[in-house]
């Protein structure tokens, strides 16, 4: 009689949701009338979302440490529930931005992949075997590439998404080979297990761990392995690059802190260095390359780059309270980046065509919901007052400085400075040049408001302004998080 | 006045008479909680330095809403903009009141710093306010970026200061902080964003730009607001600042620095507001001396000197304002004689300019006694840079009011609002008053600088009518200015080869070369971003790969590389893996799409095989099942696409530039694989006796079933996921291959 | 144990690694460099398997069973895109997707 483990299905709650939530949502996208299918898949996706945040929320106030459940292949814990509330909330506030998006066809399997993503996502962030972790990366990852080239009837959309096939293919396949060679090196899966089988500085372990700390830093976009991000970035659908440049940045980040500090700890002066100089390369690359972009999706993708290299900086640290500052970083920075593609998105709808720098002159003017949030935003990128983004920068310079990082400090200092001329720029398109200016017009005059778009924008400021006033309740719960992990 | 202009004034009002309230009923203050577990706290108090500065932000304020209330609807109308643009100015300039307020009583750094950037926002937007003028734009941009990269530096020093000390709040800081190296680096970071702020050398480039603001906004932004929040910075952090003699020697060089070049370039301009702003320059460049010189005197000195320039300030500034409103003209060589059309204009901003140059009865008289006894208190090198730096101020405000109101009338001036020239008439006045009463002012000085300084602070001024040092420096200033006025030939070509010098290799083309370059490095990181695929993924590997080698370089591998014997028994096993690595490196020769399918498909098959022969029947199975299912799907595929297309790409060969190339990447990275595994056969094989032990076991474990007991069962969650995976594909590829309707 | 040593099979699985990675790099097929990405899988599997002997222990044959099948998945995938990529007859040739460069 072989033992079958206990099924937690609380600590699943979160993926069952989300899976069945896309699984109803494609049912009903064939099932049901053609007119309504669009709007029962989207409410379905956006159930499943807001009930896999609440779920999410339960486990963390119900968990007080960390236990592994179903055989040791994930791991209920504070800091996988945080993820999980982040992640469903960017998955609802993404319905909402996607929903006036120009489609006629197909409309009801968008949402439904969209929950099947986010599912992955809210998996693989327990994850606390190599297994299930390549398992959950592949099966958004998988989502993903499908969604990035869902416009098939642009061409930048189905090349964004071979792009990114091939090159994601490419990160999990070093990410799988650093996994075969970690399981060489200790005979386990687990990353409880690896840290406590103790292998030392085996080459088949260091070199394992080197592979997989790569193979995630593509997911995470960190320079040198962020090749993929402009294009993919520019060529998906906005809603999509708005879930992809938040969600996919949280849970690849998570996960990359949870297997670095739980499968990792007896190497931490490797790792704490490798991640240095990813975070260093992506600051600089990120924010140089940011510079001079005109299109506003590359720019914005250029500043994730840069923008992982901040959060990279916490994690170098190796401490917990770097830790909690990354933690903190992620809210008001997924909520920007949602809300910043989202502004993207409603003037690429208004001008039927890719948005530059040009493009956005007088919006401020004409739109002014969207252009105080865009500016908001940019303010909050470069980390200036009344925005999380503030905090953020401030805890992860601290954690930096208290870890003996001062030069991350520093190179962190030098790329705000350069990244305050860009992000301003945006904002002096916004604000000073009004579009008759320029004989921009809008296509097809004005187009009709877009309600949900602007429902899901301004939530996103109240998040990257709340997180400015009410940062302590979130750096609570980043405490929490950061807690059930082995410092 | 419009309805936005009243509801501005009004506030301004209430708000001076709420702060000199709350002075006189004793530093009242609001303490919150904020992030308790950061020991962050909305803590504002109104203490000396609080007061002087909430006064000078709501005072100056209320004067300039005022004046703003003639000027900017003639303003937008010059402009032809919608009148509703209005509400949008006043709206911004409270905000900046507002900002500079809650600067001036915050009692924790990260307060301040929140503040701090505040103003530098909503400077953003006055200075840039006529939005379709590319001057402006530049001009807020610039000032922006010069504030806003210096305020990090202001953060960074609040970091290691609260890393050392824990805490962010001033008082406990203050308290706490001792001499040494950390202070020091923290004073240096805050001071270099106050010096930014406050445009001083090397910093002060951006000032004379943010001259095309609307005047009110120049003159509240000079005198009140942005520029006296980077002096008050200093005098917020005195306590950290005193804490070491070279910081405070640094300040007393750049401050000498900024009142000499400020001062010559002042002396140059036929701008009238440039002329004002270079004076702005040199007028804090005094503020920066005192506070290095320090001491009582210093610090009272620095305080009273504020309240005297800012009074002095905005009446200049209001001034040119209406005068450029009554005339049309904006130069000094264009304007002159104006006392006749505009005798209150002349009266008001006179006072103003004798304030600066502190003739006495005027208040700026004792600024300058301060001045004066801090530099003999110091030294006797130091006291006649004083006078020197006292005698240039005298000149370029002659040459300013000169020029303006007195000599042949250039340009006609019409009728202005009586609230033009009201609000300078009335500043004016204070600068009179101040010279004839000055102990209010003295007092709202000496509270300052007790809060700068930690201990009670008691100078005084009076008028004495002897032959004391400072009366004697004084009227040598007044000689040695009043004869450069006289004489302007004798200095002219050498102050304009000075201006002219620092208008090539100042730091304003620093800033630009910066910009500029990186630009061009941002360009160049453009043109290798977008290059082809293949490149980024060679530019993935090759780091890598490194990384991977560094790791391995990095571990001690000792013993020796041994791969194991062979026996005769594992031929057949050894003629497999041989066929598997064939096989694997055909598969980079071919270019026919079929051939290279079938080759890559015998790798796929004889890697099965070698399964097998590792125990995993069952993995050999599947793997046999997959790769057949995949060789077909690829068949499929073949078929599926026009054939030309994939003649096409099957003709394709790779650029000569990177045949050489690429290879050379894959073999380093492969070659990197290899000596991953070559080192790890060094290390000592552990593994090979428990494998007997397994496969001993193999029977009580169910041996033929084990696989799929641990898929179904132990694995359960894993098997799940795959599923999931395998089921998106599917549903994923469908969607992609839907006939689009839709183009 | 019979055979030779877990060292042979990890100097194939290298082997056939960096042939894929090579093939990925060199080849402007979209075909043939998702023929290699499948290599590159493959070579991790045959890791595994041979790690999972010699450890003794299974859950590397089961990492590897599950690695088929989503490999499989992913090729699948590539596969769907190219052919909706020749159906709108854009171009294959990896070097030549280059609509994207802001």
């Amino acid at each position: 009689m072989i033992d079958t483990p206990k099924v937690d299905w609380f600590a699943l709650g979160p993926t069952l949701a989300l899976l069945g939530a896309s699984g109803v949502a494609l049912l009903a996208s064939v099932l049901v009338p053609a007119w309504m299918r669009k709007g029962v898949a989207a409410g379905l996706a956006f159930l499943g979302f807001a009930l896999a945040a609440i779920l999410g929320g339960a486990v963390f106030a119900e968990t007080a440490s960390p236990e592994t459940t179903i055989a040791g292949s994930m791991v209920q814990d504070r800091l996988g529930a945080f993820a999980q509330v982040v992640v469903g909330a960017i998955g609802a506030i993404v319905v909402l931005v996607s929903w006036a998006e120009p489609r006629r066809s197909h409309r009801g399997e968008y949402y439904a992949l969209l929950a099947a993503a986010g599912a992955g996502m809210v998996f693989f962030v327990t994850a606390s075997n190599l297994m299930t972790l390549f398992l959950g990366l592949e099966w958004f990852s998988l989502c993903l590439y499908v969604l990035v080239a869902y416009d098939t009837h642009r061409a930048r959309s189905l090349e964004a998404g071979l792009k990114y096939l091939i090159v994601g293919g490419f990160g999990s396949a070093i990410l799988l080979f650093g996994s075969a060679l970690v399981y060489g090196a200790t005979g386990e899966l687990g990353f409880a297990e690896i840290a406590a089988a103790g292998a030392g500085s085996d080459p088949f372990l260091v070199a394992g761990l080197a592979m997989v700390l790569g193979g995630l830093a593509f997911k995470v976009s960190a320079a040198p392995f962020h090749m993929w991000t402009p294009d993919v970035y520019q060529g998906s659908p906005s809603s999509v690059t708005s879930f992809m440049s938040a969600a996919t940045k949280v849970a690849a980040m998570l996960v990359l802190l949870r297997v670095l500090t739980t499968a990792f700890p007896e190497e931490r002066e490797i790792w704490t260095v490798a991640v240095a100089v990813l975070a260093a390369v992506s600051l600089v690359w990120g924010n140089l390359a940011a510079f001079a972009q005109r299109d506003v999706k590359r720019l914005l993708a250029f500043s994730s780059v840069s923008h992982a290299g901040f959060m990279l900086v916490a994690v170098a640290a190796g401490t917990e309270a770097g830790a909690e500052a990354l933690l903190y970083y992620l809210v008001p920075y997924a909520a920007m980046s949602v809300g910043a593609f989202a502004v993207v998105a409603a003037r690429e709808r208004e001008l039927g065509r890719d948005v530059s720098l040009e493009d956005l002159a007088g919006l401020g003017w004409e739109r002014p919901l969207l252009g105080l949030s865009l500016w908001v935003f940019m303010l909050g990128f470069a980390g200036f007052p009344l925005t999380g983004g503030m905090f953020g920068k401030l805890f992860v310079f601290t954690a930096a400085y208290e870890a003996g990082d001062w030069w991350l400090v520093v190179l962190g200092v030098l790329a705000t400075a350069v990244s305050i001329a860009y992000y301003l720029n945006v904002v002096r398109w916004l604000y000073m040049r009004t579009g008759a200016d320029l004989g921009v017009a809008l296509a097809g005059g004005s187009p009709p408001r877009d309600a949900a778009l602007e429902v899901a924008v301004a939530l996103t400021v109240l998040v990257t302004v709340g997180s400015f006033f009410a940062a302590q309740p979130i750096l609570d719960a980043a405490a929490d998080a950061a807690r059930s992990l082995p410092f | 006045m419009s309805l936005p202009a009243r509801v501005s004034a009004a506030l301004a009002a209430l708000a001076f008479v709420l702060t000199l309230a709350g002075w006189w009923s004793g530093s009242p203050g609001i303490d919150l909680p904020w992030a308790p577990s950061l020991g962050l706290r909305l803590s504002f108090e109104l203490d000396g330095l609080g007061v002087l500065y909430s006064l000078l932000a709501t005072g100056i304020g209320f004067a300039v809403v005022l004046y703003s209330g003639a000027y900017v609807p003639l303003h937008l109308e010059h402009q032809q903009r919608p009148h509703r643009d209005e509400v949008r100015f006043f709206g911004l300039l409270l905000l900046f009141m507002v900002s500079m307020v809650g600067l001036a009583t915050a009692r924790d750094l990260i307060l301040l710093f929140v503040f701090w950037d505040l103003t530098a926002i909503a400077s953003y937007f006055l200075i840039g306010y006529d939005r379709q003028e590319a001057e402006a734009r530049t001009a807020a941009l610039m000032a922006l970026v010069v504030t806003g990269v210096t305020a990090v530096l202001l953060l960074i020093g609040t970091l290691v200061l609260y890393a050392e000390y824990g805490t962010f709040s001033i008082p406990e800081l203050v308290a706490s902080v001792e001499p040494g190296g950390t202070v020091t680096l923290a004073a240096t970071l805050m001071a270099l964003a106050g010096l930014a702020k406050c445009a001083q050398v090397p910093f002060h480039f951006w000032l004379p730009r943010a001259m095309a603001a609307p005047s009110p906004v120049s003159a509240y932004l000079h005198a009140a607001a942005m520029v006296a929040a980077g002096v008050f910075l200093l005098g917020r952090i005195y306590p950290f600042l005193e804490t070491s003699e070279l910081l405070l020697d640094g300040l007393v060089v750049v401050g000498f620095a900024s009142m000499f070049v400020g001062g010559i370039v002042a002396l140059t301009r036929d701008r009238l507001k440039q002329l004002l702003a270079y004076s702005t320059v040199s007028q804090y460049g005094y503020v920066v001396v005192l506070y290095g010189l320090g001491d009582t005197v210093g610090v009272v000195g620095a305080s009273f000197y504020v309240i005297a320039h800012a009074l002095a300030k905005s009446a200049l500034f209001l001034t040119a304002g209406a005068v450029a409103e009554a005339t049309g003209e904006r130069r000094l060589s264009e304007l002159g004689g104006l006392r006749r059309a505009m005798p209150a204009l002349a009266l008001g901003s006179g006072l103003a300019a004798a304030g600066l140059a502190a003739l006495p009865l005027t208040i700026g008289f004792f600024k300058d006694e301060l001045f004066f006894q801090a530099g003999v208190e110091r030294s006797p090198g130091i006291a006649v840079l004083t006078i020197l730096g006292a005698a240039l101020t005298f000149a370029y405000i002659g040459r300013f009011w000169i020029g303006v109101f007195l000599g042949p009338t250039r340009a006609p001036a019409h009728r202005v609002s009586a609230l033009l020239t009201g609000p300078v008439v009335a500043l004016g006045g204070l600068v009179l008053v101040g010279g004839l009463l000055p102990e209010p002012f003295v007092a709202l000085a000496n509270a300052a600088a007790e809060a700068s300084l930690g201990a009670a602070a008691s100078v005084d001024v009076f008028y004495h009518l002897d032959a004391r040092a400072e009366n004697l420096m004084a009227l040598s200033a007044y000689a040695i200015g009043a004869a450069a006025l006289a004489a302007p030939r004798v200095w002219r070509a050498a102050a304009e080869t000075c201006a002219r010098l620092g208008e090539r290799l100042g730091p304003e083309r620093v800033y630009v070369a910066t910009i500029r370059s990186l630009n061009e490095t941002s360009d160049r990181i453009h043109g290798i971003e977008v290059r082809d695929l293949r490149t980024r993924i060679a530019a993935i590997l090759v780091p890598g790969g490194l990384l991977v080698l560094l790791g391995l370089l990095a571990t001690p591998t000792a013993g020796a590389y041994t791969v194991g014997s062979l026996d005769r028994g594992d031929t057949a096993l050894v003629l497999v893996l041989a066929t598997a690595a064939l096989a694997a490196i055909a598969t980079t020769l071919p270019r026919q799409h079929l051939t290279l399918l079938l080759v890559a498909a015998s790798v796929g098959f004889s890697l099965a095989v070698v399964y097998a022969f590792l125990g995993g029947p069952d993995v050999a199975l599947v793997a046999v099942l997959v790769e057949t299912t995949l060789t077909l799907l690829f068949i499929g595929v073949f078929a599926l696409m026009p054939r030309a297309s994939l003649r096409r790409l099957a003709a394709l060969r790779t650029p000569p530039t990177r045949r050489w190339r690429d290879p050379l990447v894959g073999a380093a990275a492969a070659l990197a694989a290899f000596l991953v595994v070559w080192g790890a056969l060094s290390r000592p094989s552990v593994g090979e006796s428990v494998a007997e032990e397994h496969v001993r076991l193999t029977p009580d474990a169910h041996a033929k079933d084990v696989v799929t007991a641990i898929l179904t069962d132990f694995r359960g969650l894993d098997t799940l996921g795959e599923i999931t995976v395998v089921a998106i594909a599917f549903f994923g590829i469908a969607t992609l291959l839907r006939r689009g309707r839709l183009s | 144990m019979s055979g030779p040593g877990v060292g042979w099979y990890l100097i194939l699985s290298a082997v056939v690694f960096g042939t894929g990675a090579l093939g990925v790099m060199l080849r402007r097929s979209p075909l043939i460099v998702l023929l290699s990405l499948e290599l590159m899988l493959n070579a991790a599997n045959l890791a595994l398997i041979a790690f999972a002997r010699q450890q003794g222990d299974l859950d590397g044959q089961v990492f590897a069973l599950a690695v088929m099948a989503v490999a499989a998945a992913e090729v699948a995938i590539g596969l769907g895109l190219i052919v909706a990529l020749a159906r709108r007859d854009l171009p294959l040739d990896v070097d030549q997707a280059s609509a994207l460069k802001g």
